[in-house]
């Protein structure tokens, strides 16, 4: 039996889409204020493009983290991932957590287009 | 269900037929054609996509005897499903996104302004001229060829929503906010517009008509808007003038040049000119305003204005003689 | 019986170890008198997860076909131009309730109602863990539901669409209406949060030993992720419904821009909830697709995890897409973006499955029955809507489809293909394991056939009507502008479809006595359900141990042991109903928990609660506090006699050797799970208020208003110390428990009952100190709604103490079994962690921006 398989927390699984959520999040909120409190209507997205742009950046370098380290426990033993072993449940888990954060990834590189496209509050 | 039809009883067909377009498919206006350029890319897309899926299904249903390979199947289908679908998506969010401040961008000020407000259940509508001068008129607007028109939307009461699927999209008329839309016509002609958003019980009696002229036309219209009413010449009419004065229909519609000032119906200036009446619900001629004074509730379930029944058909053939000759 | 299980049955011979026949003989009695159905009028007390997820699943198909009837009607109004069938004002009542029954009467509940029934089996479960609340909720649906539909028949129905738009809503529709959808529906979410607390609780605790989480099937994972959807989309809606209900009864502005309220905030809460809930009932039928295809593909699942993932990806991003719903509203176009942007992303996950499922058929040998003609039609139907979602998703679209008759298209092509073609193949592929009978095979096809080109007919011609310009929910449209032909060949498909529903309906009502039984596993399932007998009330012989995805296809001897009763807790020697506890991630087993048998408390409690919601709408205000006060005992007995209660032994052998403790307390207790995901909806709802309060902020140039006091800040921090000392306090009463100090105990928590009542006073002074009125201003109201919140939350804290503390003195609570103790511990942490934040908001903003 694999001995590094003992314990293992399904929260790692809600760490990659969380960050995208929060991506979302801070994004719209950070338009919505800058809209509203700092720029006319008709005005420049400046900061707040800035800003999104760091979210994007703080948000992908956490899932391409999550999904490196779920992608070391897919490899790191051979059984399959459907056996009734904890090594198993563990290989499961970490290509679990790597497919949510390629899918994160994508989620965030989309949320992060409308500020090339976009850059006035209208 | 013993209700049902209690109030449709009375309630008659439009007399008014809608010949103008309000069709998002024949696009009138530069912001409706941007969206239809979008049509083929999004229908032809789509029904291929559905080709080969459906295709996909129906062969692997058929085939029950001939199993394919477990791991090369996953790889392929999955794996290409994935990446094939985020290619697609990636590309239509870039191409809509590419599309937009194009079609966000409000028009230049600079010429008339012309704010719109929503109300239960009839458009208000207000050109401000550069000179400071304004009119109000109801449930229609004319909009010069070519040229982008700032709008500007409120409303007292509801949300509704202004849409216009033949020269762009819609925006919602929300109160407390004031929503901007840009318009700006490629083909002169008469085009219908809707309210979009259910906003009480004649949600579906709320149309408008957008007329779009040549710009000289558009000068030459806007100078006859600001212009008061005339005073009639026929016996006929004058009486129907009368009457308006009588019943107190000024406490609520103004009639400029008339001491007529009423501020909470639309204004009925030059209501004889307009495409329809009542937002839509009756054709604009004699017979049209006879019969919305007549069956004004039934016509329009919950309007605010009572019904003029008790009036004799003379009397409602007076009125309705004055008010289409306002033009 | 499974061909597996019969194949190698024979060449094992294992019959040595059997146990003996007779004892079988008298175990199976004692199940039986433990699980026995009880007859006559008594059967309603039934709480046993097969029972009540019948009940709740016919339930949830009348009102779908009461909803069907309505639009029906919609559709003969609409048949013309100008059509006289029904009035305007009948049309919006038939559109909003055709809306509302179909969302919140019909697509939650049935999903719900489905999993109450066969989550157990598919875990190999006796019951989930709060029988007694799935009861509650059913019977909290079924007075809620009846009250809606009927409202139709009095002349107080709804008129506000099932969106309820405010100011609309709020001050321009007279009437009981708006309350009837507010409180009824509220009612009833109240109750589907419940059932998400069970389910999810269900996926996690209740699996059969050696389940492990990579081995759960699809189904629960699906049931996993719907039900932490539920749990944190809801209370928005909840939060949103409360606002605009106290706006109506007691006039804060929360809505009324001409106070500084903002319709737009509704427009938030209630997209956050709403669109959710489109995947909230589209998941499950998912679930049952990945449940159904396998099945007949006679071949595992391809990409269990990337259905994990998408069932998980889909899950979250659906939170990111309310705002689609918003497009037209005038937002900044950034903002639209990033909606349109998750919109998008959401469709791979959705790709995803597809492709799964495709991939499985390519792989297996497929038999071509009757469920997957229905599968085909679906995913045929849902393709359609899918591909328009993916269209509407895009922003320049989205301003000309928005409110057309186009998103009419697109939504039902979703829903029907992606909820009500899966339910309809559930209902023939589950069929023999309900009732032990076959659905018939020809009038299956017919009504496929029927359903399948009604829909065609009626839904393909709406998307046209919409580019052509026809809006929704208008009663009647103009002749002339290209919209008669459309409309009318709709209202043909629309009874064509009808025609098949109705076809459908015989045949499940038709007698079947004469009809064959069915085999036990007729369709060769590969999942624990196809164990059971559908003549044995007690779902699983015996609890069973796991090692495989499809148990009944790869493990040896299975069915044979299971039904021999050599797996856990073959025997009820009790005479209690009883099922296993395992962990979350490998499914070892924890716990033999014990749940509730047949009781009328649910009923009391489902009734009085009905009647608080019921009343208010009348604004019968004494008798709607004296439900209420009613429903609060009826609760507070029905806990007292049903919940915690002490065994008489600490642990039981429930075979194979193991014994496992029939009593836990704290983190490892169903209870305290069940309190943890209920406060976090609960927290999710308060989120949303205070998500409000900065709403308003970005709304307003001047916010908090000049003219508007603030709340006395001195009284504020006065009434937080004293909840956290309160808070404090209960922590500490649970650790003098601990020590078995009783009369510390008693004197500890006696003092955090009255520092909450003294900070509960102080916190509503602080407002009336001040002089804030909630009727001047939005400011007045928003602040007052979060400080009443937090006071409610420590109310409802101090009934929590008084109980402990009548628990201890009659000896139901002790030093070692504080499982109540621990509950309400956990409960205290989420009121301090609301007033901390109540009061930071409410006094500290100001200070910030003032």
């Amino acid at each position: 039996m694999e001995p590094a398989a003992r314990r293992d927390s399904l929260w790692w699984m809600v760490v990659s889409p969380s960050l995208w959520a929060l991506h979302v999040l801070l994004s719209y909120g950070t338009v919505a204020v800058w809209c509203a409190k700092i720029a006319s209507r008709d005005g420049a997205l400046d900061g707040a493009r800035v800003a999104v742009l760091v979210y994007t950046a703080f948000a992908l370098t956490g899932v391409v983290a999550v999904g490196a380290r779920g992608l070391g426990r897919e490899r790191a033993v051979a059984t399959p991932r459907y056996a009734d072993t904890p090594g198993a449940r563990r290989r499961f888990l970490g290509y679990t957590n790597l497919l949510l954060s390629a899918l994160s990834f994508v989620a965030i590189v989309f949320g992060a287009l409308p500020v090339l496209y976009l850059r006035s509050c209208r | 269900m013993e209700r049902l039809g209690a109030h449709g009883e009375a309630s008659l067909a439009f007399a008014v037929q809608i010949p103008s377009p309000q069709s998002a498919l024949e696009p009138a206006g530069r912001d409706a054609e941007r969206i239809a350029s979008l049509f083929p890319i999004l229908f032809g897309g789509g029904a291929a996509i559905w080709l080969v899926v459906m295709g996909l299904t129906v062969y692997a249903v058929v085939l029950r005897d001939r199993r394919h390979q477990r791991d090369r199947t996953r790889r392929w289908v999955v794996g290409g499903g994935a990446f094939a679908t985020t290619a697609l998506l990636g590309l239509l969010l870039v191409r809509g996104l590419s599309a937009m401040p194009e079609l966000l961008d409000p028009g230049a000020p600079g010429g008339p302004k012309i704010r719109v407000s929503g109300e239960q259940w009839w458009w208000r509508v207000r050109y401000e001229l550069p000179d400071g001068a304004s009119f109000e008129l109801a449930n229609e607007l004319w909009l010069p060829r070519g040229r982008r028109m700032p709008l500007l939307l409120e409303s007292p009461d509801v949300i509704h929503s202004f849409w216009l699927p033949s020269l762009g999209g819609k925006i919602d008329v929300i109160p407390g906010r004031v929503n901007r839309l840009g318009l700006e016509p490629t083909r002169t002609g008469t085009f219908t517009g809707v309210c979009a958003e259910y906003c009480g019980l004649s949600h579906a009696r709320m149309l408008f008509h957008v007329v779009v002229v040549e710009p000289p036309a558009f000068e030459a219209w806007l100078a006859a808007q600001r212009a008061d009413a005339r005073a009639p010449a026929a016996v006929l009419a004058q009486r129907g003038h009368l009457l308006f004065q009588q019943h107190g229909c000024g406490a609520c519609h103004a009639v400029r040049g008339t001491a007529a000032r009423g501020a909470v119906g639309p204004d009925l200036t030059h209501v004889g000119g307009r495409v329809s009446v009542a937002a839509g619900t009756v054709a604009n001629d004699v017979a049209g305003f006879e019969e919305w004074l007549a069956r004004t509730e039934a016509l329009k379930p919950g309007v605010h204005m009572p019904s003029f029944h008790m009036l004799s058909s003379e009397e409602r053939n007076a009125l309705a003689t004055w008010l289409d000759g306002l033009q | 019986m499974s061909k597996a299980g019969e194949d190698r049955g024979a060449d094992v011979g294992a019959e040595s170890d059997a146990p003996p026949s007779e004892l079988r003989r008298a175990q199976e009695a004692r199940l039986l008198t433990a699980w026995r159905i009880p007859k006559g009028f008594r059967y309603w007390s039934e709480v046993n997860n097969t029972e009540v997820g019948r009940w709740y699943t016919s339930v949830a198909f009348l009102f779908f076909l009461f909803g069907g009837v309505l639009a029906l009607l919609m559709r003969i109004q609409l048949a013309r131009p100008n059509n006289r069938f029904v009035s305007a004002e009948r049309y919006d009542e038939l559109f909003t309730l055709h809306g509302s029954i179909m969302m919140f009467l019909f697509a939650v509940p049935i999903f719900e109602a489905f999993s109450i029934m066969v989550l157990p089996q598919m875990l190999g479960a006796r019951d989930l863990p709060f029988p007694r609340l799935s009861a509650y909720g059913f019977w909290c649906f079924l007075i809620g539901g009846v009250f809606v539909c009927a409202s139709i028949f009095f002349g107080i129905a709804p008129r506000g669409g099932w969106f309820m738009y405010p100011p609309l809503t709020s001050r321009f529709q007279k009437g009981a209406g708006a309350d009837v959808w507010l409180l009824g529906l509220s009612f009833i979410e109240v109750a589907s949060i419940a059932a998400a607390v069970e389910l999810i609780i269900g996926v996690l605790k209740c699996r059969p030993p050696g389940m492990r989480i990579n081995l759960v099937p699809l189904y629960a994972w699906y049931i996993l992720v719907v039900g932490v959807m539920i749990v944190f989309a809801f209370p928005p809606l909840i939060a949103g419904d409360v606002l605009l209900e106290v706006e109506r009864m007691l006039d804060w502005p929360f809505f009324d821009p001409t106070r500084g309220g903002d319709p737009l905030l509704w427009q938030h809460l209630f997209w956050i909830f709403g669109h959710p809930e489109v995947y909230i009932v589209f998941l499950p039928s998912v679930a049952l697709v990945a449940t159904i295809v396998p099945t007949f593909a006679r071949t595992p699942m391809v990409g269990y995890g990337w259905i994990v993932l998408a069932a998980i990806g889909t899950g979250f991003l659906r939170f990111g897409l309310w705002v689609h719903h918003m497009f037209t509203t005038g937002l900044p176009g950034v903002s639209l973006g990033f909606f349109s942007a998750a919109s998008q992303a959401v469709a791979i996950p959705t790709g995803v499955q597809v492709f799964c499922f495709i991939a499985t058929l390519l792989v297996g040998r497929v038999s071509y029955r009757l469920p997957m003609l229905y599968l085909l039609g679906g995913l045929s139907t849902f393709l359609i809507g899918g591909l328009t979602g993916v269209m509407v998703a895009l922003v320049p679209f989205d301003l000309q489809a928005h409110d057309s008759h186009f998103v009419v298209g697109h939504l039902h092509s979703v829903l029907i293909g992606g909820t009500i073609f899966p339910i309809l193949a559930a209902f023939y592929y589950f069929y023999p394991l309900v009732s032990g009978k076959h659905l018939s095979k020809k009038l299956g096809r017919v009504a496929f056939f029927l359903v399948f080109v009604g829909f065609n007919v009626t839904f393909l011609p709406i998307h046209l009507s919409g580019l052509r310009g026809m809006p929704r929910r208008v009663f009647t449209y103009p002749a002339g502008a290209g919209l008669e032909t459309l409309n009318l060949v709709s209202t043909v498909g629309a009874f064509v479809l009808a025609a098949g529903m109705l076809v459908f309906v015989v045949d499940v009502l038709r007698p079947k006595k004469k009809d064959p039984d069915a085999e036990r596993n007729p369709w060769n399932g590969g999942t624990l359900e196809w164990l059971t007998e559908p003549d044995k009330p007690w779902g699983v012989r015996s609890v069973p141990e796991i090692d495989e995805r499809y148990p009944l296809w790869h493990q040896r001897d299975f069915v044979r042991d299971h039904d021999e009763g050599r797996f856990f807790l073959p025997d009820a020697e009790e005479l209690k109903r009883e099922t296993l506890l395992t962990t979350p991630i490998d499914a070892t087993p924890t716990q033999c928990l014990r749940v509730g048998g047949p009781t009328f408390v649910t009923h009391w409690a489902a009734l009085f609660t009905g009647g608080a919601f019921i009343f208010s709408t009348f604004h019968w205000w004494w008798s709607a506090l004296a439900s209420s006060v009613l429903a609060l005992f009826t609760i507070l007995g029905w806990l007292w006699t049903g919940t915690a209660i002490i065994p008489e032994k600490a642990e039981k052998d429930v075979g194979r050797g193991l014994k496992l403790p029939l009593y836990v307390s704290g983190p490892g207790a169903v209870g305290w799970w069940a309190m943890l995901i209920t406060m976090l909806g609960d927290m999710t709802a308060f989120v949303s208020l205070v998500f409000g309060y900065f709403f308003y902020w970005t709304g307003h140039r001047d916010f908090p208003p000049g003219s508007q006091p603030d709340a006395h800040p001195g009284l504020l921090l006065a009434g937080l110390g004293l909840v956290i000392a309160a808070w404090i306090g209960t922590v500490v009463s649970r650790r003098l428990n601990r020590r078995d100090r009783g009369g510390a105990f008693h004197a500890g928590t006696a003092l955090s009952a009255a520092l909450s009542i003294a900070g509960g006073v102080a916190l509503v002074l602080s407002l009336t100190r001040a002089g804030l009125d909630p009727r001047a201003h939005v400011y007045g109201a928003i602040v007052w709604l979060l400080v009443v919140w937090t006071v409610i939350h420590v109310g409802l804290g101090v009934v929590m103490h008084l109980y402990v503390m009548a628990r201890r003195i009659a000896r139901r609570m002790t030093a070692t079994h504080d499982a109540d103790m621990a509950v309400v511990t956990l409960y205290w942490h989420f009121v301090g962690l609301t007033a901390i934040t109540a009061v930071a908001v409410v006094a500290g903003f100001p200070l910030a921006v003032r």
